[in-house]
């Protein structure tokens, strides 16, 4: 799809970028780099801010990319007028928005890859991988709660069109309290509960844990079990509420409207 | 004259109408109203990490509340949004919908029409502006008010908006032939949001990326607005003074490359037939 | 050259010249010349790996969507465009509403130059394209018509009292308040219809009017086009589509339009007698017995009759008779049946349609 507009191919790898220096320039707004570096890995065990801030920014990207791949998917379907077609097919929708999730994660790959090698190339990571299997394990699990949650989200899709708007608003929030920019542990305690049933915070610290300090397997167990304990729970959650929405939308007739 | 006022008016109102049932409750705070404010809420977290650890005071240029000094900053990202979206995307959406042959088919002045859709959608950034300064306020109890000179801060915010109207005129027309400008509109903002001293001095930034944020008329309007909330200064303040010029120059010669550009893609499209694809 | 016939050049090309200056200033659409063309880039034929790392400049395709169109239209007259799709119509249309630039020629629309004088033209027209799109959802059926009266400088007043008019005109007062989103197609359609009168013009351009409505709802729309559009408020209209029923039944006059050039003007009459001189009338009928032929045959006006017996016992027979005029010959053919006691059953005329005009000129359906 890209390939048709070399403009988007282009804007799609840099756009990040911008977002991305502004929060590490906010910190170096601030301080001295090397007093800075001292006090967030003294305080907070982040040996490298500009790794910190960009694999906050990767994963946050990835989320997205999964969010708007699966879940949005439906409302795009919607908006084509292919929705109904679609219902009409004896597929199940699971494998249609599993595939959809798939396909999106592989388009997006790229440009992820993408925007690491750039950030990395402008803002220097300071990488520390002692594990490749854990960096490996971390990433899929890490998608395959995301994924999950776009299923999850899907459901809502289907039944409603203002759930674009939704999950257009609620960007900016998770945005912060994933932890994108900082340590979820700088956060006050009474915020920080909402950091912790968000999949993608856990996505965050298993991935930085694992680039950033060298972290192994048996170090990363806390973060990837709630991973798949998400990934579980939100693919069976998805499940139920996608038959509930689908049977309302298909009551009320919101399902060909957009 | 009055045939203008009146294309202005009638698209001005109709537009604002159409936004305001597109756009529900929901969708304008989480545009106009959560986006800034997380900026925000980052900005103070990441302070507070500086801060507190470090033990870090913070002093620019006569500001001493770094967290204020972001608020300012960020109260411009609905304005900035709206500024460089809304000509694009109002010509965007139009083709899609099919309604802008038929706005074009009519004998009203076509900057008039833009000009009122951009107004349009000027009123939510606007109302996001009042509101972050107003959450600055109440939820971080930033002083934006005691020192507010308010003819200033109302002037450069108003020489922004239309200094960075400028460049809304250019993506418009580009519009008509690439079709795909929300794709130059998706790096735009971030890019501005990072280079115009948003969320830190620009003076932080590399040369190199300091004389590309002074090419933008973002840069020294917030300049202005900050100096004139935080400080308030006048025009006497050789910062802001310059900052002005620099600003009013910036729109003598950006608004008619805009407005000749606009004309120039509008006439191609008419020519190639591109007015009519999406 | 002689001096009488360098006299009788001149004449004859002054002649032409009046004549020509005579049809602009009485026709209210007049097109000299009328081209369009667009570039598109070839496909590249090269596959596989070497496309991208070859520098293979794409060669431009020239299309010509309007090819030299000489049209006159006269006050006041309903004018068809038929032709199949991509043929040009709308590409016309958009030349004439000033939309587009023409890359030849150019025409006059009420009097003005669509290129020196576009914003009058403007001014002038009215346009309906039709369709789902064209229209702002959300907004009202009176909003939208409230919108477009701003745009063309209609006083308020006036806008709000015309809208009103023009809801009621195509019924759709009962609806005129709710988001054009909870319209049916059929709803639209006459909004947009009256989106295009909003401002009284007096020229319309309808492109493709009753495209992908119902038969009950696009006989609703041709005929308040005839009526009430063309006959209550002599409107010239220019009104293009691909439907020969359309054409045949509304317009004075048409073209036959094919990869952008006119292939054929005039009346519907007209055209249809190109390909044939010949009406036929179709008569099935019992109880006819083989003297009926003879009888038939020595009718006035009538060239040819032929008999075909279905059913002996029951004497039903099919009669084609073939004349100049059916219409006029039918009466004494009916008479001389009902005098040999035949049972009519159905009498049919058979006349060439419009699409056996364009097969007979293209060699193609109009639906290919």
């Amino acid at each position: 799809m890209f390939f048709s507009y070399r403009i988007s191919v282009l804007v799609t790898i840099l756009w990040p970028i911008p977002i991305l220096a502004l929060n590490i320039y906010q910190y170096l707004g601030l301080g001295p780099p090397e007093t800075l570096a001292g006090v967030i890995g003294k305080e907070y065990g982040i040996v490298s801010l500009s790794g910190m801030v960009i694999i906050g920014t990767i994963i946050y990207l990835l989320y997205n990319r999964l969010l708007w791949g699966t879940g949005a998917s439906m409302q795009s379907e919607r908006w084509m007028g292919t929705i109904d077609v679609l219902f009409l097919t004896p597929a199940s929708r699971m494998s249609i928005l599993l595939g959809n999730g798939v396909s999106s994660l592989i388009e997006g790959s790229w440009w992820i890859c993408g925007v690491f090698i750039l950030s990395w190339f402008l803002f220097g990571i300071g990488i520390t991988i002692v594990s490749l299997p854990a960096l490996i394990i971390t990433l899929i699990s890490t998608m395959l709660a995301l994924i999950s949650l776009g299923v999850f989200f899907a459901s809502f899709f289907i039944l409603t069109r203002a759930a674009e708007q939704v999950a257009i608003s609620l960007q900016a929030p998770i945005r912060y309290f994933a932890g994108v920019a900082f340590p979820v542990s700088a956060l006050p305690q009474f915020l920080q509960f909402i950091s912790y049933i968000l999949p993608i915070t856990y996505g965050i610290q298993a991935l930085r844990k694992t680039v950033l300090t060298g972290a192994t397997l048996p170090n990363l167990l806390g973060e990837l079990s709630l991973l798949y304990l998400f990934a579980g729970v939100l693919l069976f959650l998805g499940y139920c509420m996608l038959r509930i929405m689908e049977n309302k939308a298909k009551k009320d007739g919101s399902l060909y409207q957009y | 004259m009055s045939y203008v006022v009146k294309t202005f008016g009638t698209t001005f109102k109709y537009a604002l109408k159409n936004s305001l049932r597109y756009l529900s409750a929901g969708w304008f705070i989480g545009l106009n109203i959560l986006g800034p404010i997380f900026f925000l809420l980052t900005s103070w977290t990441i302070y507070e990490i500086v801060s507190r650890s470090a033990g870090l005071e913070w002093e620019f240029a006569g500001f001493s509340n770094y967290v204020a000094f972001a608020t300012i900053g960020f109260a411009f990202l609905g304005p900035i949004l709206s500024a460089s979206w809304s000509g694009a995307e109002g010509i965007r959406s139009e083709q899609q919908d099919g309604t802008l042959e038929l706005i074009f088919i009519t004998p009203s002045n076509k900057i008039a029409w833009l000009i009122g859709k951009m107004m349009a959608a000027q009123i939510f950034s606007l109302t996001s502006l009042a509101i972050t300064l107003i959450t600055g306020s109440v939820f971080f109890g930033l002083d934006l008010f005691s020192k507010l000179n308010v003819p200033m801060a109302i002037l450069g915010t108003a020489l922004t908006i239309v200094g960075m109207s400028s460049f809304s005129f250019a993506l418009a027309g580009l519009t008509f032939i690439i079709k795909r400008t929300d794709d130059l509109n998706q790096f735009l903002w971030p890019t501005m949001t990072f280079l115009c001293g948003l969320a830190f001095p620009v003076e932080v930034l590399p040369l190199g990326a300091q004389v590309i944020s002074w090419v933008f008329p973002l840069t020294h309007g917030i300049n202005i607005t900050r100096r004139a909330i935080l400080l308030g200064s006048g025009l006497f303040d050789p910062i802001i003074a310059m900052a002005t010029l620099t600003i009013l120059v910036q729109i003598l010669i950006f608004i008619p490359i805009g407005l000749y550009l606009f004309r120039k893609f509008y006439n191609l499209s008419r020519k190639t037939g591109a007015l009519f694809t999406y | 050259m002689g001096r009488r016939d360098k006299n009788n050049k001149s004449i004859a090309l002054m002649l032409q010249g009046f004549d020509k200056v005579v049809s602009v200033l009485t026709n209210a659409i007049e097109t000299i010349n009328l081209t369009k063309v667009f570039e598109k880039k070839a496909k590249i034929s090269s596959r596989g790996f070497s496309r991208f790392f070859r520098r293979v400049k794409p060669k431009k395709e020239r299309i010509m969507a309007v090819d030299h169109i000489n049209v006159g239209i006269k006050e006041g007259e309903l004018f068809g465009v038929l032709g199949p799709n991509g043929a040009g119509k709308t590409t016309a249309i958009r030349l004439l509403c000033t939309l587009l630039v023409p890359d030849e020629g150019t025409a006059n629309v009420n009097g003005f130059d669509i290129t020196k004088e576009a914003e009058k033209v403007r001014a002038s027209v009215g346009v309906v394209t039709g369709g789902e799109r064209g229209l702002y959802w959300r907004l009202t059926g009176r909003e939208n018509l409230l919108f477009f009266a701003g745009l063309y400088n209609v006083p308020d007043g006036v806008a709000r009292k015309r809208a009103q008019e023009l809801i009621e005109l195509v019924e759709l007062q009962d609806r005129a308040d709710d988001p054009v989103e909870k319209y049916s197609r059929g709803m639209k359609q006459r909004l947009h219809i009256v989106r295009g009168l909003i401002h009284d013009p007096p020229i319309l351009l309808l492109d493709e009017p009753t495209l992908g409505l119902d038969p009950a709802s696009a006989r609703v729309i041709r005929e308040f086009i005839k009526e009430k559009l063309q006959k209550e408020q002599g409107k010239t209209i220019l009104l293009t589509t691909h439907y020969m029923e359309e054409a045949d039944q509304l317009c004075d006059r048409m073209a036959i339009i094919d990869y952008g050039k006119i292939i054929a003007l005039g009346t519907s009459k007209e055209l249809k007698e190109r390909i044939s001189e010949v009406e036929i009338l179709n008569i099935n009928a019992s109880n006819v017995k083989e003297d009926v032929k003879i009888r038939l045959k020595s009718l006035n006006g009538v060239k040819d009759a032929t008999l075909r017996i279905l059913d002996s016992t029951t004497g039903e027979a099919g009669i084609i008779i073939h004349t100049d005029n059916a219409e006029s010959v039918m009466p004494s053919v009916i008479q001389e049946l009902v005098k040999a006691g035949v049972e009519i059953r159905v009498v049919e005329e058979k006349k060439p349609t419009l699409e056996d005009v364009f097969i007979s000129l293209t060699g193609r359906k109009l639906r290919d």
